[in-house]
């Protein structure tokens, strides 16, 4: 235990620093705060975590803080995208792996959609799949890549495969908790109006949910990037991201590695704004409320 | 603007970006440069033959030299303060030494009682200080721990270390000092095929089909197949790679998928596989190429200056912990089982039950076997033979980008200071190679056959011996031969003499056969006399012109008769001896 207590000293150190800030500064409960000064702030945390990883990889090898091997400095970093760019495939990786964890997404969404409303509508099918969404999510997902190495063969199916069912298990209880969230009343208001039970699902549960269940998609795809590395680790792929640092690790390019996982990081962070703008775009009335 | 006007330009700027995109698609999204995986084998030769050190430039140990040995030394000095971890226990320094699943390491674990610090280890008892042992299996993991000082050693096979070392000497401080051999893999590792594949000369691509080959990228295994095809004269490029994440992930995918041709793999993968699957079989172990795949062990370059004595408590220990599982391999395997958590017999057969000698997936290596390999330069599998073969392959295929001397990793020093307290040290590593054991086997049915290595060795005509004058690669040639003997320890070597038939019909087809046979005989005896192996390790066989090779058959064509006049080196494990 004596490795927790340090850990739980900065923690605490932390969290009394910045309840300090909030009470000395005088901070407004939902204060106004101009966008220039919003950005600027983002802005400054960024620039205290690169003026960190600048100063703790500066100077010769020996004299660094941190050995180049375990983080390189920034500039290293940023060098080694002409190599990848040009010789490693950068692009075509990013683009191959967009494609897997997309393709491996919409599957799984195709899939845990319909089966969640279901199986949070009717009971017969929440009893049927029920381990599927209690213990889905806890399942390790390593486990899952030499399963989907012998169910999906050793090709791209795998690696698809494998993103499927890692977005699989953590999409189903979401939608199936998005659909238990719609309010009874909205279902006893259509029964009233003499509402089949299909059109109980199809026109209000279902519609009810459906801003939530976005959300919910939004968040997985995000989780499906973190699975790339994994899902291209069985066979390497020609292209891939997930490759491209498996190859980097044993060549000992640190800086190589930093440099996609950057592009990971971008990629998904582009993505999820999509989803963002997506979501304002089909459900105008969340933004009113 | 309407709205109908937005959707119009929103589609004019993306049908603009998508033709751009389009056009210039090759120079947005390069595409990878074609990876080197083509080699020029003659090249690589070439290059390993450059690396070759002048023998004077390895000290070797005999008799009463240790003394004037440990002051000559190519190690950088350290520059720097030292950064590495200073963890104590009593006052006591402790030593992090990771160490993956692996049988070589029985004898530290038996020495330090266990993987914890112990005040019951040798190292504690003997030489004053702790031991802490770290189950790393993945080297990367264990590079970046000794990179970033919080390991102070770091394990690995030599051809590993070989390939971080670039990186790592880049800092004085982490430059990987190898001061130990623990042992040599023997039948830990192997080369796994299904279908027709029986040899390594088999992986050549038949009727434009390449062999689908499947292992983990920059590892042992990667090093075991460059080598034994480049022994075969076969371009890796002929061979379609394919990478797995490590070894027995490529286990798996090779079962999965029947299209794979391959894989290279560690035990005891590649024996329960062909124990279970018998459409596939073993084509080459490390108990055959025993002296190919070396584990050793490393300490950063700034904690081998600052405690040279606990470097020397370290390596004694070892040996000392080689002779307690050499006495008792079942207490060993007990010990192995609590360290790695396996099942005690997984670990008696990994260790063996002789405490690996001949058994087991390792041959743990004494004193005496560590000298021939860090302080005898005539050893043709010595420490800069394997150094330099393992970083001429990884440089050949761009996976890094300069050599990193071998004496400047190498720390003999160690070793030969305490010679005089393991004077009585045999080695272990030779089999007995029985007399005449392949008298009855017909060479030319290839059972069982490993490998078969075709060089040029040119004689003046009528002529039985070996001209330096008249043909100038010999010497280089017999290094070669010397070399692949060396790598397969275990295996008898039959040296076959061809001639051509341009002569068919005017000299009697004895004297023929026995000109060949007295060339072929030469080569041995060169050998022989340069790295002085068992002499019932060889066989020679003279062939005459009745064995012409396949695509050479035309006596009256110069260009085969050249081709033919040949002498064929074919390695044969050693059971088929028997």
């Amino acid at each position: 235990m004596h490795e927790f207590g340090p850990f739980l000293l900065v923690a605490v150190v932390f969290v009394g620093l910045l309840t300090l800030v909030v009470r000395v500064a005088r901070l407004r409960v939902h204060g106004d705060l101009t966008y220039a000064r919003a950005m600027g702030l983002t802005a400054l945390f960024i620039g205290v975590v690169l003026a960190v990883w600048w100063f703790v990889t500066r100077g010769p090898p020996t004299e660094r803080w941190v050995q180049p091997l375990i983080l390189p400095g920034p500039m290293d970093v940023l060098r080694s995208f002409g190599p990848l760019h040009f010789e490693q495939g950068l692009v075509r990786s990013a683009l191959y792996s967009w494609l897997r964890v997309t393709a491996g997404f919409a599957l799984a969404a195709l899939v845990a959609l319909p089966l969640g409303i279901y199986m949070a509508t009717f009971p017969p099918v929440a009893a049927f799949f029920r381990p599927l969404s209690l213990a889905g999510a806890y399942v390790p997902i390593v486990v899952f890549i030499p399963l989907s190495m012998s169910w999906f063969g050793t090709g791209e199916a795998q690696k698809i495969g494998f993103l499927f069912i890692g977005c699989f298990v953590a999409l189903l209880p979401q939608v199936i908790k998005d659909i238990a969230d719609v309010p009874t009343a909205f279902l006893d208001v259509a029964v009233t109006k003499g509402a089949s039970q299909w059109q109980l699902v199809r026109h209000v549960l279902f519609p009810v949910a459906q801003a939530n269940i976005w959300d919910h998609l939004r968040g997985v795809y995000g989780v499906g990037w973190g699975w790339i590395i994994m899902a291209e680790v069985v066979v390497r792929p020609e292209y891939g991201l997930g490759g491209l640092i498996e190859a980097s690790e044993r060549r000992s390019q640190t800086e190589a590695i930093y440099a996609v996982i950057i592009v990971i990081v971008l990629i998904a962070v582009a993505c999820d704004q999509l989803w963002r703008i997506g979501g304002e775009l089909l459900f105008p009335y969340r933004r009113a409320e | 603007m309407t709205t109908r006007g937005k959707i119009a330009l929103t589609i004019v700027l993306l049908a603009v970006v998508g033709l751009g995109v389009a056009r210039w698609w090759d120079k947005i999204a390069p595409q990878v440069r074609p990876q080197r995986l083509s080699l020029n084998i003659d090249e690589v030769k070439k290059l390993v033959q450059a690396q070759r050190p002048d023998p004077a430039s390895i000290p070797l140990l005999i008799g009463t030299n240790a003394a004037t040995l440990v002051e000559r030394s190519g190690i950088p000095a350290v520059s720097g303060v030292s950064d590495y971890s200073k963890e104590s226990k009593d006052g006591k320094l402790v030593v992090k030494f990771p160490i993956n699943v692996w049988p070589g390491w029985a004898p530290i674990i038996v020495a330090n009682n266990g993987v914890e610090p112990s005040e019951q280890s040798v190292f504690y008892k003997k030489h004053g200080f702790y031991v802490r042992l770290d189950i790393v299996d993945d080297p990367v993991k264990a590079r970046d721990l000794f990179a970033s000082g919080k390991s102070h050693v770091l394990w690995g096979t030599l051809d590993m270390i070989a390939l971080f070392a670039p990186e790592l000497v880049k800092d004085s401080r982490t430059i990987p000092v190898v001061c130990q051999q623990v042992d040599w893999s023997a039948g830990g590792d192997g080369v796994v095929a299904r279908g027709e594949i029986r040899n390594i000369n088999d992986f050549r691509s038949a009727g434009g089909k390449r062999k689908k080959v499947i292992l983990a990228q920059n590892s042992p295994s990667h090093y075991l197949i460059m080598s034994l095809l480049i022994d075969a004269g076969i371009d890796p490029g002929d061979v379609d790679f394919k990478w797995a994440g490590d070894a027995p992930s490529a286990a798996k995918i090779f079962v999965t998928d029947p299209s794979y041709d391959a894989f290279v793999g560690w035990s005891p993968d590649i024996y329960n596989i062909t124990d279970h699957d018998k459409t596939t079989r073993l084509v080459v172990t490390t108990g055959t190429a025993n002296h190919l795949i070396a584990d050793v062990w490393a300490v950063r370059n700034d904690f081998y200056r600052d405690n040279p004595q606990i470097v020397a408590g370290l390596v004694q220990g070892i040996f000392e912990g080689m002779d307690m599982v050499r006495k008792d391999p079942k207490a060993a395997a007990g010990a192995l089982a609590k360290a790695f958590q396996l099942k005690e017999a997984d670990c008696l057969s990994m260790v063996g039950k002789d405490g690996g000698i001949s058994e087991g997936d390792a041959h743990l290596t004494n004193y005496r076997e560590n000298t021939k390999f860090f302080l005898d330069p005539y050893n043709p599998a010595n420490f800069e033979v394997v150094w330099n073969t393992a970083s001429t392959i990884y440089k050949s295929l761009g996976t890094i980008n300069n050599i990193v001397p071998p004496a400047k990793v190498k720390a003999h020093a160690v070793l030969a200071a305490m010679s005089d307290s393991y004077r009585d040290v045999r080695d272990l590593s030779q089999p007995t190679f029985r007399p005449n054991a392949l008298a009855n086997m017909s060479a030319e049915a290839g059972a069982g056959q490993v490998l078969t290595k075709a060089v040029m060795v040119a004689f003046e005509p009528n002529q039985s011996v070996l001209n330096a004058q008249y043909d100038a690669s010999i010497p280089a040639t017999l290094e070669e031969i010397g070399k692949l003997a060396g790598k397969f320890g275990n295996a008898y070597i039959i040296i076959e003499g061809n001639t051509d038939a341009s002569k068919k019909g005017i000299v009697p087809t004895d004297l023929v056969r026995r000109l060949s046979y007295d060339r072929a005989d030469a080569v041995r005896k060169a050998i022989m006399e340069k790295y002085k192996f068992d002499p019932n390790k060889f066989k020679v066989v003279g062939n005459g012109w009745d064995n012409p090779l396949a695509a050479c058959t035309d006596p009256s064509n110069p260009e085969h008769n050249r081709k033919n006049r040949r002498v064929e080196v074919k390695v044969f494990p050693l059971e088929s001896g028997s």
